[in-house]
C-alpha cells in the first residue's frame, strides 16, 4: 500500500532501449516480495520449501532465499499475489502452478522458474472466465432493470411529467453511452511512424517528473522520430534537478525552463513553438506511458482527416484509498465508455490532458487564439484540454479516441484535493460546454443530441436530487427508494463493465463513486456554474 | 460509408421526433360520458378494485388483468357513470345508459391511479378513487399524497369518494383490547365504552376531517362515501343506537354511500345510502367478470304486455313451460329478475330425495346477509344471517314429503304455508332489503315444480274498520292506511298489533282539517305509551301540509304524503313517501309525473282491473323517494 505524499514506486522492470540492456519483454515483469511455497517430489518424497518471490512476470518467477535439492527441475508452486502487486486482474489471487527450473544460483539461494502455463492463460481459463460471466450477468440484469424502470416511467409519466421526463432522458442518455461504446473500434494498426514532439509541462512535480520522462524515453517508438521536450513552468521545488537527472541518461531530452510560472498553456505553447514534427503529444508531468502508447496513438493519423487523438488513461495509484479506488473505475468508464461513444461520431469533446496527440499544423494555427482565450472578458487559465479540443471541433475536424494508447496518471488521494480538482473540472466543463453549444449542432446528429442532452441533464441534476432526496421525503413523506435504486442500477452497469474489462476487485467501487457523486460531487455543479470564471489551478497547488 | 451513417442518424432522429410530437400533441383523450343520450331506468352496476399489482393475491388484479377486464367491459358496451349521475338517477331525475357502470378503486393506493389511468384513457371509462384521507400522511410511496390528490381531482377520468379519515382503523372495544371497526363500534376508553356523545363526536370528527381535507384539496366535498369493511353497524347484535348515530353523521356529509359488497347491481329504487358493489377478483378473466355482472342484473317490464323477464341462471335444468327445475347435486340456480322485489310470494313444490337438501336463499345480497330455508324430506329449517352469526329461526317437521310450499316474505315478516296450512307463522326477520333468490341442491339431485314468483307491489289498503279486513285482502298489500281514532288511541291498539304481526305497516291518516291537532295527539301518545312508539312509526299527512311534515320527521315518524293529481309536488325528505289518490276516472299517473319511474305503478294500476272487486278500492303508493 502506498502512503500519500510519497512517490509511487515503479516496480515494473522495463527493458530499456539503450545499448547494453536486454531486449524489450513482451509481458509485464514486476519486482515483488511475498512468500512462495515450493512443492517438490511426491508421496513420501514430497517436500515443501518456503521461500520468497523477488521478481514475477507473466511467464515466470524469480525466487530468493531458497535451497532446492539437486536434480529437481519440475516443481509446483503455490503463492498468493497481494493487492496492487501486479496489474489488475492478476493481483489478489492465489496461484497453484507447475514450473520448470530455468536457472539456479545456489550460493546466493536464488532460483529462476518458468511457469508451464503463463499466468494470463491460467487465469483466463478459470477466474477471469467466472468474473467475466458474472460481469455479463450483472450488466444484463442492470441493463434490463433500467429498461424496465424506464418502461415503468412511461406509465408514471403523466403523473409527474418533469421528473419522469428527466428520468427517461437520463436513462436513455446513459444507456446510449454503453450502446455506442459497444460499437467502438480502435484505429487499425499500420506501420506509420510520423515524427512527433512530446511536450511535458511541469510545475513543482519533483516526485514524478523523472519517471514520466523515463517512461516516455523507453516507449517503443523509433528514437529518431521522437523529440521529447519538458517545460519547467517556474517550479520552486526540485523539479529542475530531477529533469537534469533524467537528462543525464537521456541527453536528447530538450528542457525549457520558465523562471516564473506562466501557466500550463504557455508551457505547452513553448514546446509547440520549437517543434518541427508532424505530431504533437501533450503529456502531464504525472502521467506514465505504456511502452506501446506512442505507437498506438499515431495510428489514427494515417487518415489525413483526423486532427487529434486522445489516449486511454488509467489511474496509477488506484489502490491507495477509497478516493483513488473510486477514481480508478470512474476513469475507465470515462474513457472506455464515454470517450469511445463520442469517438464513433468523430467528436471526442475533451482530448485528455494526461495523454493526447495533435497534428502540429492545426495546433499552430490556433495557438494564439488558444493562448489569448477569454470568456466574458476573463482570461481562461484552466480547461486547456477542453479549450483546444473545442477549437478543433468548431472547425469541423475529426477528434478520436484510441483505447490501446494507454497511460496511467496520478490522481488526488486526499478528499480535499479531489474535491478541488473536481470543482475545477466542472468549471472548465461548464465554460467550454457553453462555448461548444454554439457549434455542436453542426456535428453528426447523434453527437449533437448527445452533447446537448449531456450538457442539460447534469445542470438539472442538483434540482432533481434535491427533490428526490430532501423535498419529497420531508414534505411529501415519500421515499427516495426508487431514485436510489436507479442510481444503484446505473452504478452496477458501470461497475460490471469495469469488472468485465479488468477482472479486478476494484469493480465494486463504481457503486461507491456513483453515490459519492450523488451525495457530494453533484452539489459542486451550482457552485461551479456560479464561479466558473475563477482562475483556480485546483489540484496544481500543493502537489503530492 | 460515413455519409450513410450520418443519413441513418438523421432518419432515426426524425422518426423519434415524429413519435415525440405525436405523443405530445395528440388530442387529449376525453372520457366517454354522454348523459344527454341516456334513456334507461333499470339501474347500474358498481365494481370496485382493491389494488393493482402482481402479487398474485386474488384480491388484487394485475395490470394485464385489469386491461383485459376493462376492455371486456368496453367491448360489451358498458358505459361508466359518475357518482353525480347515480344520485340523479336514484332521485329519479335523470336516466342512465342501458349498461351503466360505476367503477371504484378503493383505498387511495397510488398503484391504482398509476396503473389504471392509461387504461381509462384508452377505454374512455371514468373511475372513482375512494380515499381514506389519513393515508396521505403516511410515509412512503404506497399511497397518494395531498398534492397528488389535488392533481387527480383535475383529471376528467377520476372522481373522488371519501373513505373517512381514520375509518379504516380499528379501535379497542373491551377491556381485553379486542379491536373492531372504527366506525361501527364504540371505543373502550377509560375503562368503559364511549358514551353516545363521545362516539358521535368521534364520528363527526372523522367524517368532517375527511370531507374538509378533500374540500381543501379538490374544491368540493365528495358526494359519496365508501364504508371500509362494508360495516355500517347494522349487523345482528350490533349497537342499534350507534348505527343510528353513524347513519345520522353520514347523512350530514354525504348523499351517497357504498355500504354493501357482493352484489354489483343497484336498481332504481335502491337506497342511495345503501348501495352495493362487487369487488372484482384478480383471477377473473374479462369473460368471468361479465358473467358475474350478468348474474346480478335484472330487468323491469318494458310494457304492460311484456312477460316478466324472470329467468334462471346456473347449473340446473329449467323447463319454463312446465315450471319445473332440475338441480344436479351441488348445483345452484339463481332467479334473475327477482332482485328489485323485497316483498314477494314464492310458490313451489320441492322434491328432495332422502339424504339430500334443497336450500332456498331469499333476499340474498351478500354472503353475510340473507335468509336461508333448508328443505329435507321431512323437515324444514329457517336461518337468517345479518352480518353476524347465523341464527336459526325455525326447525319444523313436515307433515308429509313434498308439500306445496308458499313462502310469503313481506316487510319484516316471513310466513310459510305447506299445502295451504300454516307451517311458520309470520316471523320477524332482520334482513329487510331486497336481494337475489337462489336455489342450491346439496348431496343429492333435487327438483322443484309448480314454481311461481309473485312480487308484491307496494300496495296499501285503506279502511276504517281494521278488524273487518279479510286475510285475502291483507295478503295482497304491504300496509294499511286508516283514519286516526278520534279519541283514545289505545282502543285501536289490538288491531294494530295484529296487523303488525302479519307484517303489515299500519299508517294513521291525518286529514287536513285536523291534521295539526291529530299529529300533536299522536306524538304525545307515542311518548306516553312505549308500545305505540314501536307500533306507529309512520304517518300519512296531506302533501300540502308542509309545516307538519318536519314536525312528523322530528318525531321520528316516516312520512307518507297524500297527494291528489292536481297538487303541486311537495319537497320530499330523504325517507318520505309520496302517495297518490287518483279517482277511477282520472288519468293516471298525473301528467306532471309521467315517465319511466312510474311504469310499475301504471302497470299495477292496470292490473287492478283484473283483481277481485273488493281490491279496487286500493290506494296505490310508490316507493319513490327524493
Amino acid at each position: 500500500m502506498h502512503k500519500s505524499h510519497q512517490m509511487v514506486p515503479d516496480r515494473r522492470k522495463r527493458a530499456l532501449s539503450r545499448p547494453g540492456t536486454p531486449d524489450r519483454r513482451t509481458h509485464f515483469r514486476y519486482a515483488v516480495d511475498f512468500p512462495v511455497k515450493l512443492i517438490v517430489g511426491r508421496g513420501i518424497q514430497r517436500q515443501e520449501i518456503l521461500c520468497k518471490a523477488s521478481d514475477l512476470s507473466e511467464g515466470g518467477i524469480h525466487l530468493a532465499h531458497i535451497h532446492l535439492p539437486d536434480g529437481t527441475d519440475n516443481i509446483r508452486l503455490k503463492f498468493h499475489v497481494p493487492e496492487n502487486v501486479l496489474p489488475e486482474g492478476y493481483d489478489n489471487h492465489t496461484y497453484h502452478l507447475k514450473g520448470t527450473v530455468q536457472n539456479r544460483d545456489d550460493p546466493h539461494g536464488e532460483l529462476g522458474v518458468a511457469f508451464d502455463e503463463p499466468l494470463g492463460r491460467r487465469l483466463a481459463r478459470g477466474t477471469w472466465a467466472v468474473l467475466r460471466i458474472t460481469a455479463v450477468l450483472l450488466a444484463f440484469v442492470a441493463f434490463s432493470l433500467i429498461l424496465l424502470s424506464k418502461y415503468d416511467n412511461l406509465y408514471d409519466f403523466w403523473f409527474d411529467v418533469p421528473i419522469f421526463l428527466y428520468s427517461i432522458c437520463v436513462g436513455a442518455y446513459l444507456l446510449s453511452r454503453f450502446i455506442f461504446a459497444g460499437f467502438y473500434r480502435a484505429p487499425k494498426p499500420n506501420e506509420a511512424t510520423p515524427t512527433m514532439t512530446v511536450v511535458i509541462p511541469a510545475h513543482n512535480e519533483e516526485t514524478n517528473i523523472e519517471r514520466t520522462i523515463r517512461e516516455i524515453m523507453e516507449t517503443r517508438y523509433p528514437a529518431d522520430k521522437l523529440q521529447v521536450v519538458v517545460v519547467d513552468d517556474g517550479s520552486t521545488d526540485r523539479t529542475p534537478e530531477r529533469i537534469e537527472a533524467a537528462r543525464a541518461d537521456y541527453p536528447e531530452l530538450v528542457s525549457i525552463r520558465f523562471e516564473t510560472a506562466q501557466g500550463k498553456r504557455q508551457a505547452l505553447a513553448a514546446g509547440v513553438r520549437i517543434s518541427k514534427a508532424d505530431l504533437l503529444v501533450f503529456i502531464d508531468s504525472d502521467s506514465f506511458l505504456e511502452r506501446d502508447a506512442l505507437t498506438h496513438i499515431v495510428r489514427a493519423f494515417a487518415d489525413p482527416t483526423v486532427a487529434a487523438v486522445t489516449g486511454h488513461c488509467d489511474v496509477e495509484n488506484s489502490h491507495v484509498n477509497l478516493i483513488t479506488k473510486m477514481q480508478a473505475v470512474r476513469y475507465y468508464i470515462g474513457f472506455r465508455v464515454m470517450k469511445a461513444a463520442e469517438s464513433i461520431f468523430d467528436s471526442v469533446t475533451c482530448l485528455s490532458g494526461p495523454f493526447a496527440a495533435y497534428r502540429r499544423s492545426l495546433v499552430e494555427e490556433r495557438l494564439d487564439e488558444w493562448l489569448d482565450q477569454k470568456f466574458l472578458g476573463i482570461p481562461a487559465t484552466f480547461g486547456d484540454d477542453r479549450s483546444l479540443t473545442n477549437a478543433l471541433l468548431r472547425d469541423g475536424h475529426r477528434v478520436l479516441y484510441d483505447s490501446r494508447a494507454r497511460c496511467t496518471t496520478i490522481v488526488p488521494e486526499s478528499t480535499r484535493q479531489f474535491l478541488r480538482q473536481q470543482l475545477r473540472w466542472k468549471r472548465s466543463w461548464f465554460r467550454e460546454s457553453l462555448r461548444a453549444c454554439g457549434f455542436m449542432w453542426r456535428r453528426q446528429p447523434f453527437m449533437a443530441l448527445s452533447f446537448y442532452t449531456g450538457f442539460l441533464l447534469p445542470l438539472l441534476g442538483p434540482a432533481v436530487v434535491f427533490r428526490a432526496m430532501i423535498f419529497v421525503p420531508l414534505f411529501r413523506l415519500g421515499t427516495p427508494f426508487v431514485y436510489l435504486l436507479g442510481i444503484l442500477l446505473m452504478s452496477m452497469l458501470m461497475s460490471s463493465t469495469y469488472l468485465f474489462a479488468r477482472k479486478s476487485r476494484l469493480w465494486i467501487y463504481g457503486v461507491h463513486f456513483c453515490f459519492f457523486y450523488l451525495l457530494i460531487l453533484i452539489w459542486q455543479l451550482p457552485i461551479a456554474v456560479l464561479t466558473f470564471w475563477k482562475p483556480d489551478w485546483g489540484t496544481r497547488k500543493g502537489r503530492i | 460509408m460515413k455519409k450513410l451513417f450520418i443519413a441513418f442518424q438523421w432518419l432515426v432522429l426524425l422518426a423519434a421526433a415524429a413519435g415525440l410530437g405525436w405523443l405530445l400533441f395528440r388530442p387529449t383523450p376525453k372520457p366517454r360520458h354522454e348523459p344527454e343520450i341516456w334513456q334507461h331506468w333499470q339501474g347500474f352496476h358498481v365494481l370496485s378494485y382493491e389494488g393493482i399489482n402482481d402479487s398474485g393475491d386474488p384480491r388484487y388484479v394485475s395490470r394485464e388483468r385489469l386491461a383485459e377486464q376493462l376492455h371486456a367491459l368496453q367491448d360489451a358496451g358498458w358505459e361508466t357513470m359518475t357518482d353525480q349521475d347515480a344520485l340523479q338517477f336514484l332521485r329519479h331525475k335523470h336516466p342512465l345508459p342501458e349498461k351503466a357502470l360505476l367503477l371504484i378503486f378503493e383505498g387511495g393506493r397510488k398503484d391504482n391511479v398509476i396503473r389504471a389511468t392509461p387504461l381509462l384513457r384508452e377505454t374512455g371509462l371514468i373511475a372513482h378513487l375512494a380515499l381514506p384521507t389519513s393515508v396521505t400522511k403516511t410515509w412512503g410511496n404506497h399511497f397518494l399524497k395531498s398534492n397528488e390528490v389535488r392533481s387527480l381531482s383535475k383529471d376528467p377520468f377520476w372522481h373522488l369518494i371519501s373513505m373517512g379519515h381514520d375509518a379504516i382503523q380499528q379501535v379497542p372495544v373491551d377491556s381485553e383490547g379486542t379491536r373492531r371497526n372504527f366506525l361501527s363500534h364504540r371505543a373502550w376508553i377509560n375503562g368503559a365504552p364511549e358514551s353516545d356523545e363521545a362516539y358521535r363526536q368521534r364520528l363527526h370528527k372523522d367524517f368532517s376531517r375527511a370531507a374538509l381535507d378533500l374540500q381543501y384539496w379538490t374544491g368540493g366535498i365528495p358526494l359519496a362515501y365508501l364504508f371500509p369493511y362494508t360495516d355500517t353497524g347494522g349487523s345482528a347484535g350490533a349497537d342499534v343506537l350507534a348505527a343510528s348515530l353513524l347513519h345520522t353523521e353520514l347523512t350530514r356529509w354525504h348523499t351517497l354511500a357504498f355500504t354493501d359488497e357482493g352484489d354489483s347491481f343497484n336498481h332504481h329504487s335502491a337506497n342511495p345510502l345503501r348501495l352495493s358493489r362487487l369487488r372484482v377478483r384478480g383471477d377473473w378473466s374479462g369473460h368471468d367478470l361479465l358473467n358475474h355482472m350478468e348474474a346480478f342484473s335484472t330487468f323491469l317490464p318494458k310494457g304492460p304486455d311484456a312477460p316478466h323477464p324472470l329467468h334462471w341462471r346456473g347449473q340446473g335444468i329449467t323447463h319454463p313451460e312446465t315450471r319445473r327445475l332440475i338441480l344436479p347435486p351441488e348445483a345452484t340456480l339463481s332467479l334473475n329478475g327477482a332482485k328489485p322485489w323485497p316483498d314477494f310470494r314464492w310458490d313451489f313444490t320441492p322434491h328432495v330425495p332422502r339424504g339430500g337438501k334443497l336450500e332456498l336463499h331469499l333476499r340474498y345480497h351478500s354472503p353475510p346477509a340473507h335468509i336461508r330455508i333448508t328443505l329435507e324430506t321431512h323437515r324444514i329449517q329457517v336461518h337468517e344471517k345479518n352480518r353476524g352469526p347465523m341464527i336459526r329461526l325455525a326447525d319444523i317437521p313436515l307433515p308429509n314429503p313434498s308439500p306445496h310450499h308458499q313462502i310469503l316474505l313481506k316487510n319484516n315478516r316471513l310466513r310459510i304455508d305447506a299445502d295451504g296450512a300454516p307451517l311458520l307463522s309470520p316471523t320477524p326477520v332482520q334482513v329487510l332489503s331486497s336481494g337475489q333468490l337462489f336455489l342450491t341442491s346439496l348431496e343429492e339431485p333435487c327438483e322443484v315444480s309448480n314454481w311461481k314468483f309473485s312480487p308484491l307491489e307496494p300496495l296499501y289498503l285503506s279502511g276504517e274498520n281494521l278488524s273487518a279486513l279479510t286475510q285475502r285482502e291483507l295478503d295482497h298489500v304491504v300496509g294499511v292506511f286508516f283514519p286516526l281514532p278520534p279519541d283514545s288511541l289505545s282502543a285501536a291498539l289490538t288491531d294494530w298489533v295484529k296487523l303488525t304481526a302479519k307484517g303489515l305497516h299500519t299508517i294513521p291518516v291525518l286529514e287536513a282539517e285536523s291534521a295539526s291537532a291529530d299529529l300533536d295527539r299522536l306524538i304525545q301518545a307515542r311518548r306516553e305509551h312505549p308500545a305505540l312508539e314501536t307500533l306507529i312509526t309512520r304517518v300519512a299527512l296531506p302533501a300540502n301540509a308542509q309545516p307538519l311534515h318536519q314536525t312528523a320527521r322530528d318525531a321520528g315518524l316516516k312520512l307518507y304524503m297524500l297527494a291528489d293529481p292536481d297538487d303541486t309536488l311537495p319537497t320530499l325528505g330523504s325517507n318520505d313517501h309520496l302517495v297518490f289518490r287518483p279517482s277511477e276516472t282520472d288519468a293516471f299517473p298525473p301528467a306532471a309525473l309521467q315517465g319511466p319511474p312510474w311504469q310499475r305503478m301504471v302497470e299495477a294500476n292496470q292490473r287492478g282491473q283484473d283483481w277481485p272487486p273488493e281490491l279496487k278500492r286500493l290506494q296505490r303508493a310508490t316507493e319513490i323517494q327524493p
